[in-house]
């Protein structure tokens, strides 16, 4: 079944092609395929390289007023291959002045990582924050999503959204629905730094109350901040901090904080180095007994990438992740990542 | 007192608010565009000049002021094809967006260089479909694109259609003055050689050579917009010093090793040089900018 829904889509995606050929131009029509490789290897990963992700994106302007997007992924889950929508959306920049909004499927405008492709992180693999608060490919649902930029003499940009809520993170179920929808915010804006560098922050909010009555509130915090010279981006600082209030219909409230902060140095348009800092901890975790159990589960990812152009990335990662409890660590695992990452056809222009 | 001041408050807010808000993406576009809208518009540029358009990020500070925008002109020609979509899109200003009335790719109106035939793709480099980008170093060409900022002063101001027209037509002269005078300086040095004076790092002087006659060796990138080998660098030094070859002229971003390596080789000068009006120092205006790239060409031909 999967596969004949698998070659069905190829088979669209065939005429989609045929569609975006020189002489179908004046439809706007753009394709864009990502193909994403990735290897674990040493502690408890399973030392062999993979095929992560396979991305198919398409988009173009409907008509005057509407743009559209699809975008289709075929990854890896438990050694099989699954292909799936990770964004449908119909939406316009062009409808209300200073506004942008989208209803469809799409990756929730919250954070940093949440909104970029996995093939276009800076580094391979997700930090622990993401992967428990947000998930290690980002929540994506069906919603409507709006954004609005102040007219303030500095760059202020608003967005809110609203999704169904029935599932949170990625799953391939059907979900239930929630008691309270997942709705969210973010506002950005943007300054200057010394040197021709830049900061953009990112203030965020999701809540959601599941079918179960369990409440969910993160609040987050985003920095990126770029120097640049040229073609060689010379330093990038990225850093998320989360804070998760997550309330159980029965039970005890949890309060967990989580961050990474991603230095990079770039050498080179075509070498860089970054080191990423890891921290998580539950802040009010207990032991059977009731007694509390601080306890800090840490991470450092030192990345070294090489790009022979803005199509193609190869990187090397060798990490050590482990749990700092009571003046004790344990669970400590070094692991290296390798990875290789290109893109073919056209690619939507970056944010900052 | 206070009434008259209120009534001259409220007048010149009146006219500021009457006032065409063009945003250019590049310091040339700005100048271009200041001079065919005159005392009608306020412009402003996204880059300062000394910035390699090709790379450059969308900055929110960019979002921001092309939000504001009533007219985005743009070099086009997929320039800034990295980097301008996401700025327009993210805007929510119809109006400066493709199809909009204020969106003015200029490029559109210039006689482009270079423009690739048969089929293309990405092992030939960043090879730009319609052609070379980097026109605004030709004042012909200059005059060519300020047609496009004028038509969507136009659009956008019809009222003030005439002063627009004879405001362009000024600059299409004075631009055009400036290449006759220019010409007369660069002539008899350049009938006097034989082959090919200059070599590029990247095709960013093409419409210049091409304005004024000079005849190019091409570029030391092999395919535009990757750094050559150690092999490439080698290969060309040695053809270009072969052919009498006697400047070098690279953007102030071009990696400055490569230029060196080349210049050891070849014994070729490398001037590393401004390829846009900057802000400060001797290239704040377009004529001293054109005057300034025409001076190292005959410094280097030893007959300035």
């Amino acid at each position: 079944m999967l596969k004949n829904r698998s070659l069905l889509i190829l088979f669209s995606l065939v005429c989609f092609s045929q569609a975006a050929r020189p002489e179908a131009a004046g439809t706007g029509l753009q394709i864009s395929v990502a193909g994403d490789i990735v290897g674990n290897f040493l502690g408890t990963a399973d030392n062999r390289l993979l095929p992560r992700e396979g991305e198919v994106v398409l988009y173009a302007p409907i008509d005057q007023t509407w743009d559209g997007a699809l975008n289709l992924a075929a990854h890896n889950e438990d050694g099989e291959y699954k292909f799936e929508i990770h964004e449908l959306t119909i939406g316009s920049s062009r409808l209300i002045p200073r506004s942008r909004f989208k209803v469809g499927q799409y990756f929730l405008g919250v954070g940093r990582l949440n909104q970029t492709h996995r093939h276009d992180w800076p580094f391979t693999s997700a930090p622990k924050v993401q992967t428990q608060f947000l998930y290690e490919e980002g929540v994506n649902d069906t919603g409507a999503e709006y954004s609005y930029l102040w007219p303030t003499p500095f760059y202020l940009d608003l967005t809110l959204g609203i999704t169904n809520g029935w599932t949170f993170g990625h799953t391939h179920d059907e979900g239930k629905g929630p008691v309270l929808p997942t709705h969210y915010l973010r506002l950005v804006t943007y300054n200057d730094l010394f040197l021709d560098g830049g900061l953009q922050t990112g203030l965020n909010y999701l809540g959601r109350k599941d079918s179960s009555g369990n409440n969910t509130s993160l609040f987050g915090l985003d920095l990126t901040a770029k120097w640049r010279e040229a073609q060689t981006l010379t330093f990038l600082f990225q850093s998320e901090l989360w804070y998760r209030i997550y309330s159980p219909a029965a039970g005890d409230v949890e309060n967990t904080i989580g961050f990474y902060a991603y230095p990079q140095y770039g050498f080179s348009p075509s070498w860089s180095l970054g080191v990423r800092v890891d921290g998580y901890s539950v802040l009010n975790s207990k032991d059977a007994g009731g007694n509390n159990v601080g306890s800090f589960d840490y991470g450092l990812v030192p990345t070294f990438s090489y790009k022979a152009s803005e199509f193609s990335t190869i990187r090397a990662s060798y990490g050590v992740k482990g749990r700092l409890s009571q003046g004790a660590v344990s669970n400590t695992e070094h692991f290296l990542e390798l990875q290789a990452v290109f893109i073919l056809g056209s690619h939507p222009a970056h944010d900052f | 007192m206070k009434f008259a001041f209120l009534i001259l408050l409220t007048a010149s807010m009146a006219l500021a608010v009457d006032k065409i808000k063009l945003v250019s993406t590049t310091t040339d576009l700005a100048w271009a565009a200041q001079q065919v809208a005159g005392v009608h518009a306020e412009v402003r540029s996204l880059l300062n000049g000394t910035e390699n358009p090709h790379f450059v990020d969308t900055v929110p500070e960019f979002i921001r002021l092309v939000g504001e925008a009533h007219i985005v002109c743009l070099v086009g020609m997929e320039l800034e094809i990295g980097w301008m979509p996401k700025v327009l899109s993210r805007s929510g200003n119809a109006q400066v967006q493709p199809g909009g009335k204020g969106y003015c790719e200029v490029g559109s109106a210039v006689t482009p260089l270079e423009k690739p035939t048969g089929a293309i793709d990405r092992s030939m480099g960043d090879i730009h479909p319609a052609g070379n980008p980097h026109f605004w170093l030709s004042p012909k060409a200059l005059a060519q694109a300020s047609t496009a900022i004028r038509d969507a002063l136009v659009r956008v101001d019809p009222q003030h259609l005439a002063d627009y027209t004879k405001n362009q037509q000024a600059l299409a002269k004075s631009l055009e003055d400036l290449h006759q005078k220019n010409m007369a300086r660069l002539a008899p040095a350049l009938a006097k050689l034989k082959g090919p004076a200059v070599i590029e790092y990247h095709k960013e002087f093409t419409y210049f050579f091409d304005a004024y006659g000079i005849k190019s060796f091409g570029s030391i990138e092999e395919k535009p917009g990757i750094p050559p080998s150690a092999g490439r660098i080698a290969e060309i030094a040695v053809a270009a010093q072969s052919a009498g070859v006697k400047l070098t002229l690279a953007g102030e971003y071009a990696p400055s090793k490569t230029l060196e390596r080349f210049s050891e080789l070849s014994g070729i000068k490398a001037e590393r040089l401004a390829t846009s009006i900057q802000p400060k120092g001797k290239n704040k205006g377009y004529i001293e900018f054109q005057n300034s790239l025409v001076e190292t060409v005959l410094a280097a031909l030893s007959l300035n």
